[in-house]
């Protein structure tokens, strides 16, 4: 009996192997696999190693893969070493966990990726059949990834297919779309499948196509022209005058889509919004009456000559960099005379127009306390190695690095080798001294050590201070390595610093980077216009890091001239700047707005009393209105952080909120000043408009306020309330 | 006194009884009065500066200093004469020096001070109060030295004067040295507005020197760095033609110079200083140095014994830089033997004497017969340095050492020494005592005035404080008097005189050496 139950099992098992496994495939030839060239970009494709699944830091179901793969050794061993070998089966792979998962033919968190009749289940199926092999050392490695559109130019909604080339080191080449992750920056314009199809949507406009693939990534630009433009659109792009070289490349970036610009500003709008933008404050009366009557025509350049020299440019872009470099004051009263000084000194190195590069190395290279060396207060708040590194990509770098402190960064080349090398600038960093506890010290005085070291999380080897892309450098004791960090990132060659710099200048006044997020430069985030950053980016260099020289290219530009107003044809153009993209004012700028119209300042504890908004030194002077309307609290190093989206809250701060109210109304203030004043009331609300929107009322608007105030006896109560009206506005509230 | 006459003549309404008890209630309440009347708590003079060969109108700032008194002065050729309340006249004698000297502020219920004054070769300009504006802004000429305080938090002081183009001027600003608590900070404003240069944190007492760019109407703004105020916000304006030369520029310390613990500088710091060739130096020795680049690191070398021990001790701060001076010691195969940082207090010295620093000092046991080498840095030095920076460097075998301060006893800030006729004071005695000295030192007077005693006090080898009792006799010579004290210790059988430095405490967290211990006897 027990003879012919074995015997029976054993007929069973026999007939068990023998069967096919699987459905009949297509035979793929498989001479030379290569884990990493062959099988690793299928997981990458397929998502196995994403961070949300087997790629997070402590992977998935027991299976670690490095995350999107870019670290193939790590991975291969995963795959057929891992958990005793148990994800392959090379006598059977289609018995292997590996695709039995992938198929689903087994339960699987992370759902059916695979079909058995897809080719890259026939490749992973022969790859374990030849018994997991890891590829010759000469295998050829990828050098460069190429994306192509049969043409860049497409209409609307029309499909193009996308063709990714892979080339490698021996000149080989292989198509690897199918494995090819594809991205649409822009997916209102054109969206991407998987397969790397794009459909293009009924917009004009441009957007780049990503490809990633193994490490590498590659960029399509896809432009949809406008369709049926006005009759006198290359008229107007002909006509368009070129102020300098921000409107050379504007132009031919506005030709190609075949969208006109808008008409220059007029000069009230134009006065109003340079003195916001460079100055942070509306212009005065004087000033909007002067200007208006002005005949030059070189008036603009010279306002913004005269705004770049104005103690308010110093003033408005010291709070930017204040913000930037986290001047905080976290509540501890012992930090206001760090944060104060800290500020004097931002503001002041604005004001005299110190180099970039040198105000950047006074800032990293700081030693001492604040009271002898103001930078010092920089490190308060960035304290630890991986704000150390985070901070100065993120400010001075437009890099967002972060991501490669744990591991490779998934959409750049940038290792956890570079990140550590980064980090070892400031291995020698040290502090003693100051009052409070941990996050909150005060008065701390930072210095370098002797001697110091960094030393990789995961090998445990001390990693050389290096830029990016760049040789160690070996440095004596005593010396600061921070000064070779400020070299290497301020060198002409060095593409990030500068780039950064013009990104961000541009966003100021532009309201968005030439990339966005303006401080997420990469190469999988390109440039709506990439020869204008590097031109850009360029004449920062030769300006010997003059930060004035750029504003002044880009407000003497006839790009930043253009009227905010939005036709048909380019109302739904939003990168390439066929017209100005109104901006909320910043909530410090938008208060002392207020104040300034209404001619009510609001004070604040233990400053002057004339400061404004503006001039604040750090976040916590307390005040309902800057919270209310985005000021950040500088807990990071991101403009992001600073934001101006509109709230059902600030609507009702600002129409109910006696501090509002309180301005408008105020018996001390400018409305109640004009009700007193003896003059007719047309002279007195073009007064009232040209303070308010740097522009006479229109006629409608004369009569309606005129109707208005014949209905209201109380003088004072009307100009009061029609203050309030006006400063109630987006034309008001935005920059425009 | 109306009221109390009021109660008087009210009482006098044929009620004998009435009449004596309100008689008693009043004597009572002046007794009490009397008893109550404020010891000087002399916070400022303002101004605190009288041109020679002039006279001028101060008045004293604080609480209790408006009863009358007298003033008196540590420079000759000065003298006082009191208006009303706190105002007095100071008359300056053409012969009398030129630069700071001390004022203290007697009066029937304390001695208060002292006060920094100076006698100054240029007027002396008050402040107006009304400068808060550029539009305000006080009309002043060069040179001009003007005598101003903050008079409330976030105060701004405008200044103006007219200037001419390519004139040189500097501008300085003075409150610490003079007593001061302003940390300034100023701005210098062109013609058209423009800034054209900001002062420096470096300097505790910032200085800058401009050539002016045009002709026209210049403006200095100034307020404290943090916006602060409190009863010690003065601050002094001097604009001047021509530069100032780093060297004549008066450094006001801590405690402690090196004068008091070494002879003489012997060497200075050599321009090609590095660690692969160190400047040889031999001990005991005496260093004035200077970090002029930036992160500059001076080398020397010193042979040593194994055993030996060798003081090291370095100023900086204590010099009046805003410095932080580290020391490192190497042997010859360039390894860290040991890192001297800030000397922290002596244990029981009193709170009152601060004697920490962020100077290093400390005495060292070399391991081994060898040469050393010594590294010499500033920890600010990445970012402050320059031909100004200079510190001094001590090197010398371990040998006792003491010193001693005097102090007016008790812990309230600017009180001198009072005693009346017939009464006592103390004076606080700290006496810190290194490198092993383990000897009672015995403290005496010498050349008391007449009327006054002071018994000589030994302290033991352990002792670190003492109070030291002044005795005024009933017929004392009213007045003030400079009082010498005088530590001596036996050793060997040789009596030595030890360093005896007077200091007050200035006000909560300052304590300055003085240059007379001042004591004043009254009726």
């Amino acid at each position: 009996m027990l003879f012919q139950r074995t015997s029976l099992v054993l007929l069973i098992a026999l007939v068990a192997f023998s069967l096919p496994t699987g459905p009949p495939l297509r035979a793929v030839e498989t001479p030379n696999l290569n884990f990493t060239n062959d099988i690793a970009p299928i997981l990458t494709k397929l998502g196995c190693n994403s961070g949300g699944c087997h790629g997070k830091s402590t992977g998935r179901g027991g299976f670690k893969l490095s995350l999107f793969g870019f670290e193939p050794l790590e991975d291969f061993d995963a795959v057929s070493r891992g958990s005793r070998g148990r994800r392959v089966f090379p006598a059977s792979p289609g018995e292997s966990l590996l695709l039995k998962k992938a198929t689903m033919s087994v339960p699987h968190g992370g759902g059916r990726r695979l079909e058995p009749t897809d080719p890259e289940y026939a490749l992973l199926r022969d790859w374990i059949a030849a018994d997991m092999p890891w590829g010759r050392e000469d295998s050829p490695r990828i050098q460069q990834l190429q994306i192509t559109l049969a043409s860049p130019q497409m209409t609307p909604a029309a499909e193009l297919q996308l063709t990714a080339t892979a080339i490698y080191s021996d000149g080989s080449q292989r198509d690897v779309t199918r494995l090819v992750r594809f991205n649409s920056a822009e997916p209102a314009i054109a969206e991407v499948s998987a397969n790397g199809l794009v459909h293009t949507e009924d917009r004009t406009g441009e957007t780049p196509i990503v490809g990633l693939y193994q490490g590498h990534a590659a960029i399509s630009r896809v432009i949809v022209p406008a369709v049926n433009p006005d009759a006198d659109v290359d008229q107007r792009l002909t006509s368009f005058p070129i102020g300098n070289l921000v409107d050379k490349h504007i132009v031919e970036k506005l030709k190609q889509l075949r969208v006109p610009p808008a008409d220059i500003a007029d000069d009230g709008s134009f006065l109003r919004r340079v003195t916001l933008q460079i100055a942070g404050r509306l212009p005065t009366l004087a000033e909007t009456e002067v200007f208006l009557q002005t005949p030059s025509s070189d008036k603009r350049a010279q306002l913004v000559d005269r705004l770049l020299a104005s103690p308010d440019y110093a003033d408005h872009f010291a709070q930017k960099w204040s913000d930037l470099l986290r001047n905080k004051r976290r509540g501890q009263t012992p930090r206001i005379p760090g944060t104060i000084a800290f500020h004097r000194w931002i503001r002041n190195a604005i004001a005299t127009n110190m180099p970039y590069d040198q105000f950047v190395r006074d800032v990293i290279t700081a030693t001492g306390n604040v009271t002898v060396n103001p930078p010092a207060q920089w490190y308060a708040e960035v304290r630890y190695l991986d704000r150390y590194v985070d901070d100065t990509a993120q400010v001075f770098l437009g890099i967002r690095i972060g991501c490669a402190r744990c591991h490779h960064h998934p959409f750049e080349k940038f290792s956890q080798h570079d990140y550590y090398g980064l980090a070892a600038f400031f291995g020698r960093v040290d502090r003693k001294g100051g009052a409070g506890v941990a996050e909150r010290r005060a008065d701390e005085t930072v210095f370098v050590r002797a001697t110091g070291e960094v030393k990789h999380p995961e090998t445990g080897e001390v990693v050389m201070p290096r830029g990016l892309d760049e040789e160690p450098i070996e440095l004596a004791s005593y010396e600061d390595p921070r000064h070779a960090l400020v070299d290497w990132m301020s060198a002409p060659e060095n593409h990030y610093f500068s780039r950064a710099f013009v990104n961000r200048m541009w966003g100021h006044f532009f309201g968005r980077g030439l990339v966005e997020p303006m401080d997420d430069l990469r190469v999988t985030n390109p440039a709506t216009i990439e020869p204008l950053l590097d031109e850009l980016a360029s004449e920062f260099v030769s300006s010997k890091f003059d930060m004035k020289h750029v504003i002044r290219l880009i407000c003497n530009s006839t790009t930043y001239q253009l009227s905010s107003q939005a036709g048909d044809d380019n109302l739904n153009e939003t990168q390439n700047h066929s017209r100005f993209y109104p901006q909320r004012l910043a909530a410090e700028v938008l208060l002392d707005a207020f104040d300034h119209v209404s001619g009510v300042p609001t004070r604040y504890s233990g400053l002057p009393a004339e400061t404004r908004a503006t001039q604040l030194p750090d976040e916590d002077y307390s005040n309902e209105f800057l919270l209310l309307f985005g000021r950040p609290k500088r807990e990071s190093a991101c403009e992001c952080e600073r934001t101006a989206e509109p709230s059902l809250s600030q609507s009702l701060f600002v129409m109910n909120n006696s501090f509002i109210l309180g301005k408008a109304t105020s018996s001390k203030g400018f409305a109640a000043s004009l009700a007193a004043d003896e003059r007719d009331d047309p002279t007195k609300l073009k007064e009232l408009f040209l303070a308010a929107f740097s522009r006479e009322p229109t006629p409608q608007e004369l009569k309606d306020a005129t109707e208005y105030f014949a209905s209201e006896k109380d003088t004072k109560k009307a100009y009061g309330n029609l203050l309030w009206a006006l400063m109630n506005t987006k034309e008001f509230m935005y920059i425009h | 006194m109306p009221v109390i006459v009021a109660l008087l003549l009210a009482s006098l309404d044929g009620c004998p009884l009435r009449f004596l008890s309100v008689l008693v209630i009043v004597a009572l309440h002046l007794v009490a009065a009397s008893l109550t009347a404020a010891e000087p708590d002399l916070k400022g003079v303002f101004p605190c500066g009288c041109q020679v060969g002039t006279s001028c109108e101060i008045a004293l700032v604080g609480k209790g200093v408006d009863q009358g008194g007298s003033l008196y002065f540590t420079q000759e050729g000065l003298s006082a004469e009191h208006i009303e309340k706190d105002r007095f006249r100071i008359n300056v004698s053409t012969d009398s020096s030129l630069g700071d000297c001390e004022l203290w502020l007697a009066t029937p219920e304390g001695l208060a001070g002292p006060r920094r004054f100076s006698v100054t070769s240029n007027p002396v300009i008050v402040e107006q109060d009304s400068n808060d504006t550029r539009d305000q802004a006080q009309q002043i000429s060069i040179p001009s030295m003007i005598e101003a305080r903050l008079d409330k938090a976030a105060d701004l002081d405008w200044f103006a004067f007219e200037g001419q183009q390519e004139q040189l001027i500097t501008i300085t600003c003075r409150s610490a040295s003079l007593d001061g608590s302003v940390q300034a900070a100023f701005t210098l404003f062109s013609p058209n507005g423009r800034e054209l240069v900001h002062s420096s944190s470096r300097e505790q007492e910032p200085r800058v020197t401009h050539k002016l760019p045009t002709t026209g109407t210049y403006r200095v703004l100034v307020h404290d760095r943090a916006y602060r105020k409190d009863d010690y916000s003065i601050y002094r304006l001097e604009v001047t033609t021509g530069s100032q030369d780093v060297a004549s520029i008066e450094r006001t310390t801590g405690l402690l110079y090196p004068d008091d613990l070494f002879p003489a500088v012997a060497v200075q710091d050599e321009y090609e200083q590095s660690r692969q060739k160190p400047q040889s130096i031999e001990l005991p020795s005496r260093i004035a140095g200077r970090l002029v680049e930036r992160n500059e690191v001076d080398w020397f070398r010193f042979q040593a014994k194994k055993d030996e021990t060798v003081h090291l001790e370095a100023f900086g701060e204590r010099l009046g830089q805003l410095m932080d001076l580290e020391v490192a010691i190497y042997n010859t195969d360039n390894k860290l033997v040991t890192t001297i940082t800030d000397l922290a207090s002596p244990k029981g010295v009193p709170a009152t004497l601060p004697l920490a620093t962020l100077d290093p000092a400390s005495d060292w046991k070399a391991p081994a017969d060898g040469e050393y080498s010594l590294a010499v840095r500033d920890l600010y030095g990445g970012s402050v340095f320059g031909a100004d920076r200079v510190y001094e460097l001590i090197v010398e075998a371990q040998r006792p050492h003491v010193i001693a301060v005097a102090m007016p006893a008790g812990t309230k800030p600017s009180r001198g020494v009072f005693v009346k006729r017939g009464g006592d004071a103390e004076l606080a005695l700290t006496v810190v005592r290194t490198g092993g000295f383990a000897v009672p030192v015995t403290v005496r007077a010498m050349e008391t005035p007449n009327g006054l005693t002071v018994e000589p006090y030994v302290l033991d080898a352990k002792e670190i404080t003492k109070a030291v009792k002044v005795s005024a006799a009933m017929d004392a010579q009213t007045g003030f008097h400079s009082l010498r004290l005088v530590v001596e210790a036996e050793i060997d059988s040789d009596t030595h005189t030890i360093p005896l430095l007077n200091a007050v405490l200035i006000r909560s967290g300052t304590t300055r050496r003085v240059d007379e211990m001042i004591i004043y006897v009254s009726e």
